[in-house]
């Protein structure tokens, strides 16, 4: 089964890029396979290359990939509960960081300095406290100084704020941009959610059954979608700002569901979803083309740059 | 301009509810909440996890006792402290993760018609012609949009979206005129929430029952309510017709949610003016307040960006700040009045000449 299919994209140094789409369209099993963190076996990389920093990850050995994770590539997952060791503080943790990633500096010293740097008040206390101690937000920030400590070129955030409210949500966003401008740090966002998109990416990939479908900054992407799958789940979003009154701006969830990845058809993955197929959208899966200003899709009847009417 | 408020289904005064600690310590966790739903009206509550708005949702359905206050219901006492916290069919709960809320054992079929067998047929299904509790299974799925064909599947061989529906059939099936959903959408995938969104609208207008709808996402609110409560640390510090609190909120809490809500077109305004996105947010900070804290002064004074030394010694009463529309902050006229100007729609109604 196939997971991931044919994803390209490229992440420069402090650029914020942003990977999207419904559960089980493969973005996660993306971001994993950049440090390699699938369990192989099962997982295997049969196709393509990623590279981190020019070094090539796929047939790296055992000795470079943990030089790779960690220090090139760090990751921040939703539920920073499961990401802490239960019974260790949070100072050993960060200390331990610190220790493995940065030899020859002081781990407790320069731990409680990533603390501080991860936006947490109160380093001293946080430090001798345990994960349960701490509420959603700061085992978040917890989690995102360990991945400072490592000192990364990349921060792949899977879905970072899912789990937590939207004032602390906002916060770790901004932390997230701080940490982006003053350290160059690139980061991978993964989200479902397309007004974090709207608020931080730099670019934008919308991942579709296992295959990106459409690319590009993220502005255009999301002001004009090209691809009837962005479209879509723009309109499944409900907007603050917009008025919801008249009929035509009613939310539209989309019908159905993602594919399962061993039942994908030879044609376009999103016939049967989409409010514009045709019968051509059955006869041969679209190729990636490109329409303007750095965008990429993968729709035979890709929406005009004007937004198109629907 | 706003329209004639429906006449009360449920009120609650003055609630106060918490829970007890083994040490026997009772934390606290309602102080004082005052709440009003209407006939068929779809009512929003809001506020960050631990403020009390599950707990208060609870309270009206009977899975909480209250320790003093009362709630009505069509004027009769429904809750009122050391009253027996029976389960009504008039006020029925659906849950944020279906997956732990419906039996897995039963088919959904059996899990609607066992409700009809114990509660009996409620009026709207005897208005349909239905007598057979299997009948009125029927109905209720087509009701909400599923197929005859998942009467006979178990909850597991659903997807989330599928489940919720159930979930939501399964509270139709009390025949209730409330229904409280606690975070309906939360555990759902966004191309599915729009879906039950819809759903949950077009239950209220098909059925006429009013909805009580817990949820942390304004713009869900804000696309289905009519009215909205803003639960800062176990009390409502804001309330009024969603539209206008929204567009131009009273209260400092209700300010930094709306601006701490990514949004994709505020998003793109943003940048495409050159800002930095988030640069003109009105910050929150710190973590959230727990509820049982209590003493003098506003309990949000600590995080708020508008916190006086008055805010630290008086707390602020929740009072009508316009007709309709009342705010526990001290600055709550000038708040609003600051907001108003920057709205840019003029029917929003909020500026007093």
């Amino acid at each position: 089964m196939r997971a991931v299919d044919g994803a390209s994209f490229c992440v420069a140094r402090a650029e914020v890029c942003a990977l999207v789409g419904e559960s089980g369209c493969g973005k996660t099993a993306t971001a994993l396979a950049l440090a390699r963190l699938h369990p192989e076996p099962p997982a295997l990389y049969p196709h393509g290359t990623v590279k981190v920093g020019g070094v090539s990850v796929l047939d790296a050995s055992p000795q470079t990939m943990r030089r790779i994770r960690g220090k090139r590539i760090a990751y921040v997952f939703q539920e920073p509960g499961t990401a802490l060791n239960p019974v260790v503080t949070v100072g050993k943790q960060v200390a331990e960081c610190v220790r493995l990633h940065r030899p020859g500096m002081d781990p407790a010293g320069e731990g409680l300095r990533f603390l501080s740097m991860a936006g947490l008040g109160n380093p001293d206390r946080i430090w001798r406290c345990h994960p349960h101690e701490l509420s959603g937000g700061m085992k978040q920030r917890a989690v995102i100084a360990m991945a400072l400590a490592c000192g990364p070129d990349i921060l792949v955030a899977d879905e970072p704020t899912t789990a937590l409210d939207v004032t602390i949500q906002a916060q770790i966003l901004e932390l997230l941009a701080r940490l982006r401008k003053e350290l160059g740090m690139a980061i991978l966002l993964i989200t479902h959610n397309l007004a974090l998109v709207a608020e931080m990416a730099d670019s934008v990939h919308v991942m579709y059954a296992g295959m990106i479908v459409e690319s590009g900054p993220a502005p255009s992407v999301l002001a004009r979608p090209a691809h009837p799958y962005t479209a879509a789940l723009l309109r499944a979003v409900p907007r603050l700002s917009r008025r919801h009154d008249s009929p035509g701006a009613r939310l539209r969830g989309i019908p159905g569901s993602v594919p399962d990845p061993s039942q994908r058809p030879e044609w376009c993955r999103f016939a049967g979803r989409c409010d514009g197929e045709t019968a051509r959208c059955r006869e041969a899966a679209p190729p990636e083309t490109r329409p303007a200003d750095g965008r990429t899709v993968r729709c035979w009847h890709a929406l005009g740059a004007e937004g198109g009417s629907r | 301009m706003t329209p004639a408020a429906p006449p009360a289904l449920l009120e609650a005064r003055a609630v106060r509810a918490g829970y007890r600690a083994q040490s026997g310590h009772t934390a606290m966790v309602l102080h004082d909440v005052d709440l009003r739903v209407g006939e068929a009206e779809m009512v929003g509550l809001v506020g960050e996890s631990g403020c009390g708005k599950t707990t208060l949702g609870n309270v009206f359905a009977g899975l909480v006792a209250l320790s003093a206050g009362e709630v009505r219901f069509r004027g009769n006492l429904l809750r009122a402290p050391g009253m027996p916290r029976s389960r009504r069919s008039e006020v029925q709960m659906v849950f944020q993760d279906p997956n732990s809320s419906l039996n897995p054992r039963h088919t959904v079929g059996g899990i609607l018609s066992e409700v009809l067998r114990v509660r009996g047929m409620p009026p709207m299904l005897i208005s349909r012609g239905v007598a057979r509790p299997e009948a009125g299974a029927a109905v209720l799925l087509d009701a909400v949009g599923l197929p005859a064909a998942c009467s006979s599947s178990y909850p597991h061989e659903l997807s989330g979206g599928q489940r919720q529906r159930v979930g939501l059939a399964r509270a139709l099936a009390a025949g209730p005129q409330l229904i409280v959903a606690d975070e309906p959408v939360s555990a759902l995938d966004v191309s599915v929430q729009a879906q039950i969104l819809n759903l949950v609208g077009a239950l209220r207008d098909e059925f006429r029952v009013a909805f009580l709808l817990v949820a942390h996402d304004l713009a869900v609110v804000e696309y289905l309510c009519d009215r909205i409560y803003v639960m800062y640390a176990g009390r409502i510090v804001e309330h009024g017709p969603a539209r206008r609190v929204l567009a131009s909120p009273a209260h400092p809490y209700t300010e930094a949610l709306l601006s701490a809500v990514p949004d994709v077109d505020r998003g793109l305004t943003e940048r495409s003016r050159g800002n930095a996105a988030k640069a003109a947010r009105h910050a929150w900070k710190g973590e959230a307040v727990e509820p049982s804290v209590s003493d003098d002064g506003c309990p949000a004074r600590n995080r708020c960006h508008r916190a006086e030394a008055r805010c630290a010694s008086e707390t602020p009463p929740l009072l009508e700040v316009v007709t309709a529309r009342s705010s526990a902050c001290h600055f709550a006229a000038e708040i609003l009045a600051g907001n108003a100007c920057e709205v840019n729609h003029p029917a929003s109604g909020d500026v007093n000449p």
